[in-house]
């Protein structure tokens, strides 16, 4: 779908610029409408894009430089074994259906989310507290049974978000929260309205009086809706390949940030082939990422050679450490017993960069002898095939979980590695609640993987923000999928 | 006519069970567990197996399959396994949009098609043939997500007459409402009509030839009052079967048109369900238009006997 948008954009260069009247509402557009509102039973990032921060808070907030502030909770002080985290809350604050905000909702949040029964995605953040305990109304004490250095970020998520118990149960369609913005209304398959919380506790610092979500999946759609200006904003827009059309667009802005997401050619560790060393120093000597950023992203994305983000302060740039080198490559192969050439399969979810990018990691592949052939599958069937039973050589996915080098250590996971000296590094940097040891550990780690090239490292995934240059106040950033409208204003 | 009418209710039916049998089938082959594509990649085992209980996915497949009957029996479709309110409901409020899209463009396609077809036929291998053909050539050769584009773009950004897609609901008002369904109607409309202008055409063709129209003609009577009066008529009864059978065109046609202008219709439920594995939503969408489109060519088939008296003698 790509070319014809090309063609069908060109008359969008002589769009004049239109007039603003004073606005107080933002529309935005998301590409996948959510299933259900609630986030602490339901995993889809869209969920989060809609309700994080706006609708649901919790007791700690993720800031887009990946630091954590207080947000329900006042203040904190944390044991110093790490492993007794007590909460001081804020008072006067309540929930958009009247009721008062205290420990005790805290408790049942959190408890619920580590029940049998519990479909929160993040069930082990919670099935790790040992006790939770409210010593007074406004006072949460949690004790972990083993210490997490990521435990307050963790709080932040929209998995940890706070809900109360008389509305627990309807809040996959009639959320209910302690955010600034309140529900109001769900077309299913056209939009989620939003609007200010009269009720919430610091009304005044809210600039928009209303939100609205619109889902519109069709990429070429969403662009044009954006320059009839129906909509705002798109928080994250996929069609880098409009990036110049939008450009000169003077109404319309865009801005490039960078996200969690390291987009790598998934390697299964256990193939045959792949299983050798040399197979894969191979493939990271074949691949040439700028020409899969170039083609793929139309720019936009930072080159990496290990697990992790460049943007977090214990990254360390690994991209030289197998450079292209499509003759180093194929002497490779040979000495692995495959100069007479090798097969391998490459499975494609439906994501442009995995599409875009699989046609040319597989031309790459091929100049150094290795035969590629492309599945292009539906995520359900990715999910199955590939995650879950492992059934595939090589896949290109970006992984968009912060902070989720830990991947790599966990049993039977779907690269395959299993090795316990990675195990072992990681195992290390989750039991120190030393800032300074973890960072080493975590640099060992990354220093790993890269070595192991267990992996082929393409890209960081970039956010595409497109929205109107009247807007202010929108994330660059992405260190987890949220659409924090709080601080967002019309100029 | 009582046992054709009774012979082809039957038939209906055992249509309809045939179609949901293969649907049920298609969709436990489709590979994809809908707990584990709802909850993702970093869900936890028990939190995948959790929700799988919930939906009823862990019992056998026979007694799925005689569940889901039962229940449309009973008149019950169950919750959509993503949005978790009633299958029903949400059919409800995607029809109000798809039914009027479809039928519009149905309407307007007859409309042009009809008009355009008997032009042609009646300038046989002249400019004006010429002309309409090669119209309802290119018509044919435009998808009609890029016909949707360009309209989008023409409309929406240069003339800025209308907004690029949406839908503002019919509580907004009859003017809005249809104020949108324009553009999707025409681009629905437009490969429909090149078709059965095409159709018309033919069928015109042929009945031109007969004895009767030549006598009429003899007898005095002008060329464009045979046409409406003698012509057309004998010339609808493949026209209107060709419409019964575009009729399941256009319901596929407004998935794609649904999705370029982002209309909340059946088009797009059905889009969105298949990826989110949202199957109770799917099957019983897809077994609804298979009904829909059974009981229009149905309604074809009664037409016939209205057009033409002869079809009823023969009965």
């Amino acid at each position: 779908m790509r070319n014809w948008l090309a063609v069908a954009a060109l008359p969008l260069l002589l769009l004049p610029a239109a007039a603003e009247a004073g606005k107080s509402t933002v529309t935005l557009a998301m590409a996948l409408e959510p299933p259900g509102l609630d986030p602490t039973t339901g995993a889809a990032a869209a969920i989060a894009q809609i309700t994080l921060y706006n609708v649901y808070e919790g007791l700690t907030r993720v800031n887009q430089d990946a630091t954590v502030s207080p947000m329900l909770a006042e203040s904190w002080t944390v044991s110093d074994d790490g492993k007794t985290y007590t909460f001081k809350l804020k008072q006067g604050v309540t929930f958009h259906d009247g009721t008062d905000f205290d420990a005790g909702d805290v408790k049942f949040t959190y408890e619920r989310n580590a029940a049998e029964d519990s479909k929160n995605k993040r069930k082990k953040y919670f099935t790790n507290m040992a006790s939770i305990t409210a010593p007074d109304a406004h006072t949460v004490v949690v004790a972990l049974k083993e210490p997490r250095p990521t435990f307050l970020f963790n709080m932040g998520e929209s998995t940890s978000v706070i809900v109360n118990e008389e509305a627990a149960a309807t809040n996959a369609t009639k959320p209910v929260g302690t955010g600034p913005f309140k529900f109001v209304k769900w077309t299913k398959g056209d939009k989620v309205v939003l609007a200010r919380d009269p009720g919430y506790r610091d009304v005044g610092a809210i600039k928009l009086e209303g939100l609205t979500f619109r889902f519109i999946n069709d990429q070429a759609a969403q662009i044009a809706a954006v320059m009839a200006g129906d909509i705002d904003l798109i928080p994250y827009s996929r069609a880098a390949e409009s990036i110049d059309v939008i450009k000169a667009n003077e109404r319309l802005q865009v801005t490039i940030g960078t996200t969690e997401g390291e987009t790598i050619l998934s390697t299964n560790n256990k193939h045959p082939a792949l299983s050798k060393l040399k197979v894969r120093q191979a493939i990271a000597h074949a691949i040439d990422r700028a020409e899969i950023i170039e083609g793929a992203m139309f720019g936009a994305g930072t080159p990496i050679g290990s697990h992790f983000a460049p943007h977090n302060p214990d990254y360390v740039d690994l991209t030289g450490r197998y450079p292209h080198d499509p003759a180093k490559a194929k002497a490779l192969l040979a000495e692995a017993g495959h100069g007479s050439g090798l097969e391998l399969s490459l499975k494609l979810p439906p994501t442009g960069y995995a599409r875009d990018g699989g046609q040319i990691v597989a031309q790459q592949l091929e100049r150094v002898g290795i035969k590629v052939k492309i599945a292009n599958v539906e995520w359900p069937i990715w999910l199955k095939e590939v995650y879950k039973q492992k059934n595939y050589d090589l896949s290109i996915v970006s992984h968009v979980e912060p902070m989720d080098i830990g991947i790599y250590a966990r049993k039977n996971y779907y690269f395959q590695y299993d090795n316990a000296d990675f195990n072992a590094i990681m195992a290390k940097a989750d039991a120190t609640t030393d800032p300074a040891t973890r960072s080493k550990h975590l640099k060992q780690a990354q220093h790993k993987l890269a070595e192991d090239a267990v992996n082929g490292y393409l890209f960081q995934l970039a956010k595409i923000t497109v929205k109107d240059k009247g807007l202010q106040g929108v994330w660059r950033n992405s260190p987890m999928f949220v659409n924090d409208m709080r601080s967002v204003s019309w100029k | 006519m009582a046992t054709y009418l009774i012979r082809r209710l039957i038939s209906f039916c055992l249509t309809l069970v045939g179609a949901s049998v293969l649907i049920f089938v298609m969709l436990e082959i489709l590979p994809g567990d809908p707990a584990l594509t709802m909850l993702g990649v970093d869900a936890p085992e028990s939190a995948v197996a959790a929700l799988r209980a919930d939906l009823g996915l862990d019992r056998p497949a026979p007694e799925r399959y005689l569940d889901w009957i039962a229940g449309l029996a009973r008149g019950e479709m169950g919750l959509s396994f993503t949005y978790q309110v009633p299958v029903a409901e949400l059919f409800a409020e995607r029809l109000e949009l798809t039914v009027p899209l479809a039928f519009a463009a149905m309407a307007l396609a007859s409309l042009l098609a009809i008009g355009a077809g008997l032009y042609a036929a009646s300038r046989h291998n002249r400019a004006g043939d010429w002309g309409v053909m090669t119209a309802s050539q290119l018509g044919l050769a435009i998808p009609n997500f890029w016909l949707g584009i360009l309209l989008i773009v023409l409309f929406a950004l240069v003339l800025g007459w209308t907004k690029a897609g949406g839908f503002p609901g019919w509580e907004a008002g009859i003017g809005p409402a249809l104020g949108a369904l324009v553009l999707p109607v025409v681009a629905l409309a437009i490969t429909l009509a090149s078709i059965l202008t095409r159709v018309v055409r033919s069928a015109t063709l042929e009945v031109l030839r007969e004895d009767f129209v030549r006598t009429a003609r003899a007898k005095g009577l002008g060329r464009g009052r045979t046409l409406r009066r003698h012509v057309l008529r004998n010339a609808m009864i493949p026209v209107v079967t060709v419409m019964g059978l575009l009729f399941a065109d256009a319901m596929a046609g407004t998935i794609v048109i649904e999705n370029v202008f982002s209309l909340p219709g059946m088009g797009k439920l059905i889009f969105g369900a298949i990826s989110n594995r949202d199957l109770i939503v799917v099957k019983n969408a897809v077994l609804l238009l298979a009904a829909l489109v059974i009981v229009v060519n149905f309604a074809v088939d009664l037409l016939y006997a209205l057009i033409d008296p002869r079809v009823r003698i023969r009965d």
